[in-house]
């Protein structure tokens, strides 16, 4: 036999398989190095989170904010026969019974141009707070003074202060619309891990902030107060330990559920509107109780920890129908899923949950 | 059955299955790490890396296929890996120089692990890995040359060289010289046995 031969078998042999024991350090450090690798996956979608938040906001402000300078005179200058009896302008009237600009006579009544082209601009603008609030009695008028209005500032006959009803284009352009909105939610859920489905079910109660940023896109926020009940288990590889055998792990876990989520209006007919959203939440583990029975006599073992933090570590998903009950009030039912984008809990279960909120939602008071 | 379950929970990214996968090839894989390592930091690095790797790639492992293997040959490139990117003042000397130094051929006894760890852990890095991939982990010197970038007479030569010094050293060390029995058999054809690749 080749002396060669001899020297790469003894290595060979000597130094295959070989039992190094485990050393647990290395799996800490292993651990850490799969924890940052996590993190990587995670910040990259956040980051496109945030990019796509920002953009929805820039094209918000490209394409859906017009300019509103001059709109009232220029609708004058149009609208010329809406203005009769000299130094007289009515714009912003309408008939109490139409949404339409209050036109009775299609035909010009105006019997001086001149006089509207002298009305400086500036006068037209201030003219227009107080006209808003004429509205059109009986049979109505087709005209309103100017120099009367100015002047007394009483109402000629006929005419009264009612509730504001401007034009639709009015409207759009001269009240703010109510951005912000409250939602009250309660949610049961199903949690899951990797290894089995939990058969309890958890309950999910919140209170979230909505800004609409435009009339389809919108932002969320909000906390969530989440008991999670789950179940996980696995198999031992060890000889002995807590590994030794099957083991199983029953979680109890009080969590508050901060969500970002950005909202999309896919779907709206009269008082039914179908949205999805998708965005991310941290969880902020209150309490964590487990119970681990493990090792060859089923030992149960119950663990207790607290304060564990998992930022923007959970992706949430969801559909959501809504229905108005009123201007103010509206009811939802959302089907959601939260996926976890790192491992929640002591045990760094694959914890998932899927469930349906009822959402009432309750839009802000004030106008703007 | 039980492996299979681990897989399916690696490949969830569960971070208790990969712990069971880690733990139940630790000390194959450390095996492999460290004797082609310096010392046991430089092996629990590359160890790591190479299970990053595998926790990585582990939905490619086709289980018709013995995952032991398949780990292994991951761990080995991991190894290979590391060395080419510490790589840095390493020569490689061309076979014809040493291909007529063989004198003494050994027919060794069972020794320890550590003293053998140590002897390869003691080589120099590119003695190591040709040594390594061609004596214990089955390379040919076609693959060794490919896998290193360096000729096949280079990888030949290390070898060579790497044989040559872990005998010196095994006959230095006192108390291994009684467990072995150095017998004079250099007219046993070494360049034959270099060329099997």
């Amino acid at each position: 036999m080749k002396d060669e031969h001899n020297l790469d078998k003894l290595f060979k042999e000597g130094l295959d398989e070989i039992d190094i024991p485990f050393h647990e350090p290395d799996w800490a450090e292993m651990s850490k190095k799969l924890d940052q690798q996590d993190k990587k996956t995670i910040f990259p979608l956040w980051w496109s989170l945030c990019a796509a938040a920002a953009a929805s906001i820039l094209i918000f402000f490209i394409f859906f904010n017009t300019p509103k300078n001059n709109h009232t005179v220029s609708r004058i200058e149009k609208n010329q026969p809406l203005v009769a009896p000299k130094n007289a302008l009515v714009d912003t009237l309408i008939h109490d019974d139409e949404k339409k600009p209050f036109i009775k006579n299609q035909a010009p009544i105006i019997t001086d141009q001149h006089a509207l082209a002298n009305i400086p601009d500036s006068a037209i603008r201030n003219l227009q707070p107080v006209l808003s609030k004429v509205v059109i009695d009986g049979e109505g008028i087709n005209s309103v003074s100017l120099a009367q209005l100015k002047t007394d500032g009483k109402l000629p006959a006929g005419l009264s202060i009612g509730k504001l009803r401007p034009s639709e284009k009015e409207l759009r352009n001269s009240i703010t619309p109510n951005r912000l909105s409250l939602t009250v939610m309660a949610a049961p859920d199903i949690s899951s891990t990797s290894s089995s489905v939990s058969n309890k079910v958890s309950t999910n109660f919140g209170l979230m902030i909505n800004y609409a940023l435009t009339k389809k896109i919108g932002l969320s926020t909000g906390v969530i107060y989440a008991k999670k009940i789950y179940d996980y288990n696995g198999f031992g590889t060890s000889s002995s330990g807590y590994s030794a055998g099957p083991w199983q792990v029953n979680a109890d876990c009080k969590v508050l559920d901060i969500p970002v989520n950005l909202n999309y209006q896919v779907f709206k007919k009269r008082s039914l509107a179908v949205n999805v959203s998708a965005g991310l939440s941290s969880y902020i583990m209150l309490n964590e109780k487990y119970q681990l029975t493990s090792g060859p006599a089923s030992m149960v073992t119950n663990e207790e920890v607290t304060g564990n933090k998992y930022f923007m570590g959970i992706a949430n998903f969801s559909v959501g129908v809504e229905r108005k009950v009123n201007s103010r009030l509206s009811l939802g039912l959302q089907p959601f899923l939260k996926v976890p984008l790192t491992g929640i809990g002591k045990y760094e279960g694959n914890l998932s949950s899927a469930g349906i909120s009822v959402l009432f939602n309750i839009k802000s008071l004030s106008n703007n | 059955m039980l492996v299979k379950e681990i897989i399916s929970g690696c490949i969830r990214k569960d971070r208790a299955s990969q712990h069971l996968l880690y733990k139940e090839f630790y000390s194959y894989c450390m095996g492999i790490c460290k004797r082609y390592s310096i010392g046991d930091f430089e092996a629990a690095d590359v160890l790591n890396n190479g299970f990053l790797k595998i926790f990585n790639n582990i939905d490619k492992y086709d289980p018709a296929k013995p995952i032991k293997a398949w780990i292994g040959k991951i761990m080995v490139n991991t190894a290979i890996d590391h060395y080419r990117a510490n790589l840095r003042f390493t020569t490689y000397d061309d076979i014809s120089e040493y291909e007529q130094n063989g004198k003494e051929a050994i027919v060794y006894e069972q020794m320890a692990y550590k003293e053998l760890l140590m002897l390869v852990q003691s080589l120099s890095p590119s003695y190591r890995i040709v040594f390594n991939m061609y004596a214990i982990d089955g390379y040919s010197h076609d693959e060794i040359a490919k896998t290193l970038n360096i000729s096949v007479g280079s990888s030949k030569s290390n070898l060579f060289k790497a044989r040559q010094r872990l005998q010196e050293m095994i006959r230095d060390m006192e108390p291994l010289n009684a467990k072995m029995k150095v017998v004079s058999n250099h007219e046993q054809n070494i360049s034959k046995n270099e060329r099997r690749a």
